[in-house]
């Protein structure tokens, strides 16, 4: 195996200099990060100081947000009725995301121990669902399967992860990148992309060369990426 | 009433509807509230004001009905919500509030879109079809779109500043533009203000008015053809300038390439280039300009494709695929229109132009590169999320984007593969529901062979060399676990490229033949399809795979052989190394049916076209191969069995025995072994199969999910049988051995007569019109038969409804169709079928189709069938089938408002008078008047004009409405019958003196006669000269009828100047030898039906029997043949006809014919050549200039239309046809056809021109309310008669064109009818025939 050449950290950080970024880039980056994870006031704030112009409505940024903690907390039928008051089309032309706002709203009915509701909701809204689109039908029975345990500790982990807060979370990113999606915006944030970017480069050198490496794993908040 | 609806109520209303198909049903069934709600949406009706909240919360709640459910759907209609929506749309103004307006305007584009789809052509595959009122309701939904006052409101919605405004009204053109009529409507759309300047002077006369009906096929294209004139004109007055208001591709394709420049926002990217996706598809009009981007102000856009090239960068995944589409089809259509020659279906240019031609590489090699720019982005992360959320055509883009990194990059392909691979395990939906992905990655191989398509380009007979390893190493990657099912689907669809790429092909077909795929091919088809379907194999399928077998029968069938082509290619590279695969693949249960199907129609074609070439050498020999050595019936006896529950088969037989007039024979008929009937296990033993129901007519509350079940994929699976039965049925001696012995053509009956169970229940019942039962709040069954009800027997004509109605398993229509076409072909006279038909009921049930069926295609197809039983058989049978048919019920139909049902029925006569017996009784049964003056009537020429209105009185119903509704048209679109007409009268003619004295009493007729003689092509003159010279031979004391008709000056003038040109036309070919062209058989997409000259590579029609056998019986048969020549060919066909015969196995000289055949335009003798087409031999200076200068082109075709035009008229004027014979150099015959009021538009404008080639081909598959690209039904055999002749006219229509038919009249007057002339002339003055 030849040896790695070795690359010093002065020679790294001059070539480093030598690639032209826009300060106006990096502003456009954060701005992203911003409307996408939600921060209204900030992006307010930031669109200001910078001198940005915002790429999307404000008030947007607000009601995915509504949005998102509706569905964080568990309040489905709220953040339904929000999402169609936005974009009446995102659930109409979305079965998918239907189905997962719709199952998500059983787990909770199940969660709340709402038995009876459960099944008769299952039975009016899921299974019709699960009749158009048979993909659904699987995902149907998996949370119908809940109902076969007393609590979730019981039940194999495959299932119980239906009624973790993890779920809830996933259920409310989709909606968010839908959200996000039909406002025509990106649905992931530019930053996060870059930093696996920059890991996978990483990972793809370390094998040829030894360099300092932003150690972004380790400890993200002493390491800046400029 | 609107105050009963709250706020509060409508919101609740809209939550609850959303995304829940089953809620919208029940909804739009509450009649009180889904009135109330379009109310509020009515900005006309609702006195007082109606808060602006309330409408918009209605239009979220009226769009969100549009979608997902049909009831809904159909009350929407009902309650004329499109029209109030456009009616709201123009009353807006831009002081109200942009949501509002903005939500109408998605509203209109969700009803819109759910209507196109509905309306069809389906994107994809063949999809349940809707019936009934919803059918009729969408077609005149979707034709109110594109009423010129809608778009006058719609379009210059377009220029709102507003992309939430614009968006709406830009998606609703992507998905509304479906067919060839929507395109030139919208490409020669003006703006009011242009238009007026731009034809002050035109008619009135609006093309989209007729585009309503599109049911009488015939009534489409008269509709689209002065929206044509339209565009032509303005072109040609703007003097073909570039930038003129309908210079290539039209305002709205300039607006739409504005508004992709302009706009940043990726909806609206999106949407416009799906927009121009569906403009530019298979329409050379649009495409070249966005193409080569002559058109649009170039120093502010630059080329269109160009601009598309830098939004296939963008950031957005969805304008990427957009973009790629775009520039996909935009590459293929102006592909297409360098090769107009491709097109024609008769024109072997693969030793000529096709060959040598260069493609147009840069344009090829642009695509990949974009494709690699893409690569290198890294867009497959994006990609690769797709793969889970998305909606169907999301994800289609999805897989074929990611294909697209697949293919075109080595070194990328495992990354994005890997990553599919990863995603399936992460995302839990997916894992948990393998079909979804599996559905996804089986998506991929339409666009492995899709992409592979853009690679090969038309002209290449090579594969591009990156393409090809890339798909090896994807399919050879050992840990790919996805292979089998990807591989199983990649096979069947492969020819879908085929239907993006290139047309039927006659070179390609040769080469997929030439290649000896067929082993390769059959060790596929048969791993992968059981002969025995498993139990219950169906019920795991997905609705994405069931989907998926349709999309692939549907495109194997359609474009089976360049498809052939590709496949080939790519198969024998790629399959071979994955062999070891086949073996498991045939434990995968499902996608058996289609492969076979593919193989079939395309070795079927093949062989037709190979026999053509080269005289039927290898016609058995491939035939053989495909029943004998590769035994591949079987496979297809199962896919005509799939999804026929297995108590309907074997009550198929006893369902006709209660009632049927052959009842006692149907007992017996697994048992009648006579004749090599044979196996009619076909029928009778049921094997397990699986239990889907067969029908597609679910319920009416059904939602769409439903209808997309299994049961609609089994008939998507018989139908393809049916077109393979058809397809194999061309051959003699597969018909006579083969498809007996396998009992295929029971089958085939089977399916026929499956449905005559449900009529012969009802009239059992004694209940006549029995209404439905099930049918809940749809009337229209009794309706239906109210409106056709006064039938002579008293039966109604609500068959096919009612059949919904009742809910009884009864046949796919399209099904249906597909058998008769393939029964047409099996009751030929030397088919041992055809007496074992009879007896079993076929007549009964024909004309049981005939009467009731509201189709106008089964009808067709079945009065076909009938009129081929007829063909030589003997006079029992005349006078058994004729009881069954009925004379009266004959006679009606040769007064049928139909032309094409016309045309057959009088194929019917022709063939009844075929001798003396017949004739006899066809004057006797009909009575000689009644005969003789239907004839008169059918041969005038000008038809509006002598209303002789017809004897019987029972044909009151029928005539009237003949064509006072089609003025335009008559002439062209009767010519075929007005031939069927003639040559049914030369037979009646040629009996007893004492039968044909009554012809010569008729002065009318005579006259008529010798119009005929006059003014028309050789076609006419052929039966019409026959006539005289019979009636001059026949009765020499009553020649002064014949002379005071005025038939001796015409024939004299025949005589004076046809020499000239009968010289030009013998060099071309010998005509004597091959006798009349008579064409048997049928070829049951109809339009495109053969000649002689059945080169014909288009899947569906090519050669059939007839081609064959005709050459067998050339010498005597020619009256008595069932001749079916469209419009098209009919012209050609003895151009061709005789050179295929006289110059026996030369497909060069096919080839020659076939270019003045097709192409009246291309007009391939050197003295007349106007116009050459690009790449053609010999090409002229004019087609020089088309390629580098369109307008220059135009504005010379613009002359040499107009020049025409005027000596055409000069010519009538003068009546003296000579002089415009010496003017032109040709086309004194012209003016029959210039003259007519179709004509009145020969101005051409380069778009058109362009599109004229394409436009011939993908008429066939189109046709009003068909798409050109996708319509999963390609029979439709009116529609297609009139595409052809449209193209005919269109051809005509444009500069050299003209001079072209004129060449094709002159051209006809060749030598037989000279000399039958001359014949006739000697008769009538010398009283013998000495003098010829």
């Amino acid at each position: 195996m030849p040896a790695k050449a070795v690359i010093r950290k002065e020679e790294w950080d001059s070539r480093l200099h030598e690639v032209p970024i826009s300060k106006e880039d990096l502003n456009r980056l954060v701005m992203d990060y911003l409307v996408i994870e939600g921060f209204k006031g900030a992006a307010e704030e930031f669109s200001q100081e910078a001198n940005l112009a915002p790429t999307v409505d404000f008030e947007s940024i607000e009601s995915r947000m509504i949005i998102r903690q509706a569905l964080q907390r568990g309040d489905v039928e709220d953040a339904i009725t929000r999402v169609n008051d936005l974009n009446p089309e995102i659930l109409d032309t979305n079965a998918a995301l239907y189905f997962r706002l719709q199952q998500q709203k059983l787990i909770e009915y199940i969660r709340a121990g709402r038995i009876a509701d459960a099944l008769q909701f299952a039975q009016e809204e899921l299974a019709p669902r699960g009749e158009e689109s048979p993909e659904f039908l699987a995902e149907l029975e998996r949370t119908m399967s809940l109902l076969a345990f007393e609590n979730a500790t019981n039940a194999p982990p495959a299932i119980a992860d239906l009624l973790s807060p993890a779920q809830r979370m996933k259920t409310a990113g989709e909606v968010n990148a839908a959200i996000l999606d039909s406002l025509s915006q990106g649905k992931e944030v530019k930053l996060v992309g870059l930093l696996k970017l920059l890991c996978w480069g990483e990972s793809l050198l370390e094998e040829k060369a030894e360099f300092p490496k932003v150690h972004i794993h380790v400890d993200s908040r002493k390491k800046t990426l400029s | 009433m609107s105050t009963t609806v709250s706020i509060q109520d409508l919101k609740r209303v809209k939550n609850s509807v959303i995304g829940n198909p089953v809620a919208k049903t029940k909804l739009s069934r509450d009649p009180l509230f889904m009135r109330s709600l379009v109310e509020c949406i009515d900005i006309a009706s609702v006195a007082g004001p109606v808060g602006n909240e309330i409408r918009l919360e209605a239009a979220h709640i009226v769009a969100s009905l549009s979608y997902g459910s049909e009831s809904a759907l159909e009350t929407l209609l009902r309650l004329q919500t499109p029209r109030i929506l456009i009616f709201a749309l123009s009353q807006f103004t831009p002081t109200d509030p942009l949501p509002l307006r903005s939500a109408y305007a998605r509203a209109l584009r969700a009803i819109v879109a759910s209507v196109a789809e509905i309306v069809g052509p389906s994107e994809y595959g063949l999809r349940p079809e809707t019936t009934g009122t919803l059918q009729i309701e969408t077609k005149e939904a979707l034709s109110l779109i594109f009423a010129i006052e809608t778009l006058d409101i719609l379009l210059p919605l377009l220029l709102s500043p507003s992309a939430q405004l614009a968006t709406p009204i830009v998606q609703l053109l992507a998905s509304a533009t479906r067919s060839l009529h929507h395109r030139t409507t919208l490409s020669s759309y003006l703006p009011p203000s242009e238009r007026l300047a731009a034809n002050a002077a035109k008619s009135k006369k609006r093309g989209w008015e007729k585009i309503a009906s599109p049911t009488s096929p015939s009534a489409a294209l008269p509709g689209a053809s002065p929206t044509l004139a339209r565009s032509t004109s303005g072109g040609a007055g703007g003097g073909g300038g570039a930038g003129g208001g309908s210079g290539g591709g039209g305002w709205v394709v300039r607006v739409l390439v504005g508004l992709l420049a302009r706009t940043k926002d990726v909806k609206l990217q999106e949407a416009a280039l799906l927009a121009l996706v569906a403009l530019a598809k298979e329409n050379a009009g649009v495409a070249v300009p966005l193409a080569r981007g002559m058109v649009y102000q170039p120093d502010l856009f630059g080329p269109p494709l160009a601009l598309i090239h830098t939004l296939m960068r963008s950031r957005n995944v969805d304008v990427q695929l957009a973009a790629c589409l775009c520039a996909t089809h935009i590459l293929r259509a102006s592909h297409a229109s360098s090769h107009a020659a491709s097109t024609t279906h008769v024109f072997d240019y693969a030793q000529t132009t096709y060959a040598q031609v260069p493609l147009d590489d840069a344009c090829v090699r642009a695509v990949l590169n974009m494709v690699n720019r893409v690569v290198a982005e890294g867009g497959g992360e994006a990609v690769e999320r797709r793969f889970v959320f998305v909606d169907w055509w999301k994800g289609l883009i999805g897989c074929e984007y990611c294909l697209w990194l697949l293919i075109f990059d080595g070194t990328t392909f495992r990354r994005p593969r890997c990553m599919i691979h990863a995603r399936l395990e992460r995302t839990s939906l997916v894992r948990s529901v393998p079909p979804v992905c599996i559905y996804h990655l089986s998506i991929c191989r339409i666009h492995i062979v899709y992409i592979c398509a853009i690679v090969v380009t038309p002209s290449s007979s090579r594969v591009h060399p990156l393409s090809l390893p890339n798909v090896r190493s994807f399919l050879t990657t050992p840990d790919c676990h996805l292979l089998p099912s990807l591989l199983i689907d990649l096979h069947p669809s492969s020819a879908t490229p085929t239907d993006h790429l290139t047309t039927d092909d006659r070179a390609l077909c040769q080469f997929a033949y030439d290649r000896m795929c067929l082993d390769t091919l059959a060790g596929v088809v048969k791993a992968i399809t059981p002969v025995e379907p498993k139990e219950g194999w169906d019920e795991s399928e997905s609705e994405g795979v069931v989907r998926l077998r349709e999309v692939a029968g549907h495109y194997v069938l359609r474009r089976s052989l360049a498809g052939g082509f590709v496949w080939v290619n790519l198969l024998e590279e790629s399959l071979r190394v994955a062999r070891p695969f086949f073996g498991s693949l045939a434990q995968i249960p499902r996608g058996p049916h289609l492969a076979q199907y593919w193989l079939v129609e395309h070795v079927g074609v093949a062989a037709s076209l190979t026999a053509i070439a080269t005289l039927g050498l290898f016609n058995e020999q491939i035939r053989r191969a495909i029943t004998d050595v590769h035994g591949l019936l079987p496979y297809i006896m199962t896919a005509l069995r799939q999804g026929i529950p297995p108590h309907e088969l074997t009550t198929t037989d006893h369902s006709l025995s209660p009632s049927s007039s052959s009842s006692k024979l149907t007992h017996t008929r697994r048992l009648s072994g006579g004749s090599g009937t044979a196996t009619p296990i076909a029928c009778s033993s049921s094997r397990p199969l699986s239990d889907i129901p067969a029908s597609i007519s679910t319920s009416v509350s059904t939602s769409f999910g439903e209808r997309k079940g299994a049961a609609t994929n089994a008939a998507g699976v018989r139908y393809a049988g049916c077109q393979c039965v058809r397809v194999l049925a061309r051959g003699v001696s597969v018909l006579r051995t083969t498809i007996v012995d396998s009992g295929l053509g029971m089958e085939v009956f089977g399916i026929v007569m499956r449905g005559a169970r449900v009529f012969e229940g009802r009239e059992g019942g004694g209940v006549k019109r029995r209404r439905g039962v099930g049918g809940g709040d749809r009337g229209d069954g009794g309706a239906d038969g109210e409106g056709d009800g006064d039938e002579e027997d008293g039966d109604g004509e609500d068959g096919r409804v009612g059949e919904e109605m009742d809910g009884e398993e009864v046949e796919d229509r399209r099904v249906l169709n597909a058998a008769l076409a393939a029964v047409c072909n099996i009751v030929m006279e030397f088919s041992p079928l055809r007496p074992i038909y009879l007896r079993k009921g076929l007549m009964p049930r024909l004309v049981q189709i005939l009467n009731r069926s509201s189709d106008s295609s089964l009808r067709l197809n079945a009065l076909w069938a009938v009129k081929n039983s007829l063909n030589r058989t003997t006079s029992e049978t005349k006078r058994d089938m004729m009881s069954d048919l009925g004379w009266n019920r004959l006679f009606e139909l040769l007064h049928d408002p139909d032309l094409t049902i016309q045309e057959q029925a009088y194929g019917i006569i022709r063939n009844l008078s075929s001798d003396e017996d017949g004739m006899e009784m066809v004057f006797q049964e009909m009575g000689q008047d009644a005969v003789l003056d239907s004839i008169t009537e059918a041969i005038s020429l000008e038809h509006p004009a002598y209303p002789t209105t017809p004897v019987s009185p029972t044909s009151s119903s029928a005539s009237p409405a003949t064509p006072p509704h089609l003025p335009a048209p008559s002439l062209a679109d009767r010519t075929p019958t007005l031939i069927q007409a003639l040559w049914a009268l030369a037979n009646l003619c040629s009996g007893p003196s004492t039968l044909t004295s009554s012809v010569l009493q008729k002065p009318q007729l005579l006259l008529n006669l010798r119009t005929c003689l006059a003014e028309c092509g050789s076609e006419v003159r052929k039966p019409a000269v026959q006539c005289v010279l019979v009636l001059a031979q026949e009765h020499p004391r009553r020649r002064r009828a014949l002379v005071d008709a005025g038939v001796v000056g015409t024939l004299r003038r025949l005589c004076e100047w046809g020499p000239t040109v009968v010289g030009a036309a013998s060099s071309l070919s010998a005509y004597g030898g091959a006798g009349y062209p008579g064409v048997i058989g049928r070829t049951p997409s109809g339009g495109a039906a053969t000649s002689h000259s059945a080169v014909v590579p288009i899947p569906g029609t090519g050669t059939t029997v007839a081609d064959l056998y005709a050459q067998a019986h050339a010498q005597h048969q020619a009256h008595t043949h069932p001749q079916r020549p469209s419009y098209a060919n009919y012209r050609a066909q003895s151009a061709t006809a005789t050179t295929t015969a006289g110059s026996g196995s030369s497909s060069i000289a096919g080839a020659g014919a076939g270019v003045s055949a097709s192409v009246p335009t291309t007009a391939s003798i050197p003295p007349y050549s106007a116009y050459m087409p690009p790449g053609s031999t010999g090409a002229s200076a004019v087609s020089a200039s088309i390629d580098a200068n369109p307008g220059t082109y135009a504005a010379y075709a613009a002359q040499q239309a107009q020049q025409a035009q005027q000596q055409a008229q000069q010519a009538q004027q003068q009546a003296q046809q000579m002089q415009a014979l010496a003017a032109m150099g040709y086309g004194a015959y012209v003016t029959p056809y210039a003259s007519g009021p179709q004509f009145a538009y020969p101005a051409p404008n380069p778009s058109y021109y362009q599109t004229t080639g394409p436009g011939f081909y993908h008429a066939y598959p189109s046709g009003p309310g068909v798409n050109t690209a996708h319509y999963p039904h390609p029979i439709h055999p009116p529609a297609h008669a009139h595409h052809a002749h449209s193209g005919v006219i269109g051809g005509a229509a444009s500069g050299g064109a003209t001079a072209g038919a004129g060449v094709g009249a002159s051209m006809d007057m060749d030598k037989e009818v000279y000399e039958r002339a001359r014949m006739a002339l000697d008769w009538l003055e010398h009283g013998d025939g000495s003098g010829s």
